[in-house]
């Protein structure tokens, strides 16, 4: 085994936060803020705020071949092309490339992922929605996987701690099926999009149409302003990285928050692959590493670990966390880790035409969009299957005619705003299926790790919601008052696609069903906690990373108490 | 943008703190690529046009963006962005059926009494309205080549059979793409704004107001 020359105590810190994505980067901001010696261990590369936001800046001209995808990228980055998106030329040096980082698929799985620091916080949606009681609740009474230990009264005021700090942008509306977070001054709707509002909120009772909820700063607090963050300028080049810090990432506010404590080191390019465990008392004293680069071994200590690597690698850490006493992977007794992998399931919806405003039009790139929240089973509405979907999209120009014309009419129209359209997409609830899962195979990376296989597909009970969700799509906007209404359900998008992959260390209330508890511990290693994802019993229909954000400040906070009582 | 005001941009942005070095990789994205040329295609083999047909194509796109009162796509380098693209972007079949495009353009240019160069300005149109109507037509033979004729019901193969987009088609919408993502045509017929630092939800527009570039 490799020691690390510097001795063992150079290498102990209080707590080690294993990823600095979303939750790395709350758990290393919770834990050094009460101050504990924390190291936040990313696989990755660093990337610092705003001097490594090398394409910021560029406009379409500068990227080769403007955008489109070569086809030495296509084969490079074969899950990310699957997105359409994330392996797009201006943000595509943020996203891995899969021909290094393979992986295997007995059914198709699309996983996207970001190794360095701040991960996938540098490059999310944004859209950020607080839970409401049924998602709690709803497992338990309809017999659905495990039910949560927890209900929506426990993370209700860790929602509101991190939502001041994180700024989220939003209006307050009185929802039940959508709390109200502690709100950042909203965006807003453009013309044809209040027009739909007030088409579908007048002909669908109890329907609501609103503005996106997103971590972007509309008007900054002192504590944000103290962190260099600032307002929101309307570029959407979010997926960049924001050299205004104006959305939530680790970088623009979590690393700086925590690095500000004198309490944080940061350490890149070390792969952690297990824990080191003491068989004695079932608690990890630390963790294994491999230099990406050098491929050296390395070994970190520490009182408290919370894994954060993302819900796949966090789970994948514990399946090569094997000892007497874990047999299977850590905490693993009840044969669930790996297993119940969900994600939202999208690009089903329609959108359509909206005649006349063509003296309208906008200033400035939102960087979001409308919300329809959840009607589907709410209240007195049934459906032939369980839970249901919110919807986004919105409302914008084109540019005029594009009929295959040619020539200088042509050109002239061109340049002058097109049509108005609308489109709604629906992000639906996805449920925990056993089968669902991803197991280790008996292949090895470049760097001599076990390479993950996926075996997921969407159930029964997604494959009906998908229908409803385009009918009830269609139904709206041609109600709002829309024009040659196009319907889309694209059935080849798979699990993993929203990148929300979550569930695959649940918690619940017993070991024989779960993986973690209502403290995010792992069973019978308590000092180990997971906060990302792969907690989650179930997934809801919104968008899930503010609940991550909240979990892990209320696991944090937790830890300590419990460190401090010597229960650790 | 000229490589000094990227560079005080950057600087302004990141207030002041840039390396040389820092800046430089922030620029380089700013560089115009030549390397097109000797991007290996699909086939292992390097995609270029010859001179000739490289000719022929700018004045093609001249024809699909021609110089108004703001300039046209040989301005823009809209050719060279095309045969960049089709290096780097496009499979070996797709490269040698635009590629064969050329004939099509020398056969009509020749109906209409000519080689390309030499047609008037009104001829020319007449030789892109040709290349779109036989593009059109190549288009329903390859639709028809994928229903059954008994059923009406495409072939299960039909999608996997990936046929090359016609030669006008492809032609005219990497032409589009090509000029107004180029700094020359967004910027001169369109609104660009690089920083909107605030949102408007809505505002009223005269009609001579152009789309924005972003």
């Amino acid at each position: 085994m490799y020691i690390n020359s510097n001795g063992k105590d150079e290498v102990t810190y209080d707590a080690i936060v294993v990823g600095s994505g979303v939750s790395g980067g709350w758990a290393a901001k919770e834990l050094t803020e009460k101050g504990l010696k924390v190291a936040m261990i990313d696989r990755g590369r660093d990337v610092k705020h705003v001097v490594d936001y090398t394409t910021a800046n560029s406009d379409p001209w500068d990227f080769k071949t403007r955008g489109r995808l070569d086809l030495k990228t296509m084969e490079e980055y074969w899950a990310g092309v699957r997105t359409g998106y994330t392996a797009n030329e201006e943000h595509r040096h943020l996203f891995e490339n899969d021909k290094e980082n393979p992986y295997d698929e007995t059914r198709r799985f699309d996983w996207i992922r970001a190794y360095h620091t701040g991960g996938r916080s540098l490059l999310w949606g944004r859209q950020s929605y607080r839970w409401n009681e049924k998602d709690f609740t709803a497992n338990g009474e309809e017999g659905v996987g495990v039910d949560w230990p927890i209900r929506y009264k426990d993370l209700e005021p860790w929602y509101t701690y991190v939502e001041k700090f994180a700024g989220i942008s939003g209006s307050k509306e009185n929802l039940s099926v959508l709390p109200d977070s502690s709100f950042q001054p909203a965006m807003e709707l453009n013309c044809v999009e209040k027009e739909v509002k007030k088409g579908i909120e007048s002909k669908f009772a109890g329907r609501k149409m609103i503005i996106g909820r997103v971590a972007h700063l509309t008007n900054p607090t002192e504590e944000h302003k103290a962190l260099g963050r600032g307002s929101c300028q309307f570029r959407n080049r979010c997926m960049r990285g924001c050299p205004y810090g104006a959305y939530f990432s680790t970088q623009s506010a979590t690393l700086p928050a925590a690095q500000k404590t004198g309490n944080l080191t940061l350490i890149n390019d070390k792969i952690v692959y297990s824990l080191i465990m003491d068989d004695k008392t079932g608690k990890a004293i630390g963790v294994r590493s491999k230099d990406q680069n050098t491929m050296e071994e390395a070994e970190y200590y520490a009182k408290i670990i919370f894994l954060n690597a993302g819900s796949i690698n966090s789970s994948w850490i514990m399946m090569q966390t094997k000892n007497s006493a874990n047999p299977n992977g850590l905490g693993n007794e009840s044969d669930q880790l790996g297993r119940n992998i969900m994600d939202h399931h999208l690009g089903a919806g329609a959108s359509g035409k909206w005649e006349g405003f063509e003296d309208m039009y906008y200033y400035g790139r939102r960087p979001n969009g409308i919300y329809i929240p959840r009607f589907a089973n709410w209240g007195s509405d049934k459906r032939d299957y369980l839970r249901g979907f919110g919807y986004q999209g919105g409302a914008s120009r084109g540019r005029g005619t594009d009929d295959l014309g040619f020539g200088a009419d042509f050109k002239a129209k061109h340049s002058m705003p097109g049509q108005w359209g609308m489109n709604i997409g629906g992000f639906g609830e996805c449920l925990p299926y056993e089968t669902n899962r991803f197991t280790l195979t008996d292949k090895k990376d470049k760097w001599g790790l076990p390479i993950i296989n996926f075996d997921a597909a969407w159930g029964d009970n997604e494959w009906k919601m998908r229908e409803d969700m385009v009918s009830e799509a269609a139904n709206m906007l041609e109600s709002a008052g829309c024009k040659d209404i196009n319907t889309f359900n694209d059935k080849e998008k798979s699990p993993g696609i929203g990148i929300h992959e979550m569930g695959t260390a649940r918690m619940g209330r017993d070991q024989k069903t779960s993986v973690l508890n209502g403290n995010n511990q792992v069973w019978g290693a308590t000092n180990v906690f997971v906060t990302d994802g792969a907690c989650m019993t179930s997934a809801s229909c919104v968008n899930p990373s503010l609940t991550y954000m909240a979990l892990t400040a209320r696991a944090a906070n937790f830890a300590v108490e419990e460190l401090k009582k010597q229960n650790l | 943008m000229n490589r000094r005001e990227a560079l005080q941009n950057v600087t302004l942005l990141i207030g002041g703190a840039v390396s040389l070095t820092t800046a430089s990789v922030i620029l380089n994205g700013c560089k115009p690529s030549n390397e097109g040329k000797e991007v290996a295609g699909a086939a292992g083999k390097p995609f270029s046009l010859s001179a000739d047909h490289s000719k022929i194509l700018d004045e093609l796109t001249e024809i699909i963006i021609p110089k108004t009162d703001t300039p046209g796509a040989i301005e823009a380098g809209v050719g060279p962005f095309i045969a960049l693209l089709l290096a780097d972007c496009y499979t070996k079949e797709q490269q040698d059926h635009f590629v064969k495009g050329f004939d099509l353009v020398g056969q009509e240019a020749k109906k209409l009494g000519g080689d390309l160069f030499s047609l008037d300005a009104a001829k020319k149109i007449d030789l892109m309205k040709s290349l779109k109507e036989l593009a059109k037509a190549e288009r329903e033979e390859a639709k028809a080549k994928q229903v059954d004729p008994e059923s009406g019901i495409e072939k299960q193969d039909a999608k996997a059979k990936k046929v090359p987009v016609p030669f006008f088609d492809l032609l005219r919408e990497l032409t589009v793409f090509g000029y107004f993502s180029s700094e020359i045509g967004a910027k001169s017929n369109l609104n660009y704004v690089s920083v909107p630092g605030r949102y408007d939800a809505c505002i009223t527009i005269t009609p001579d107001t152009k789309a924005y570039a972003l």
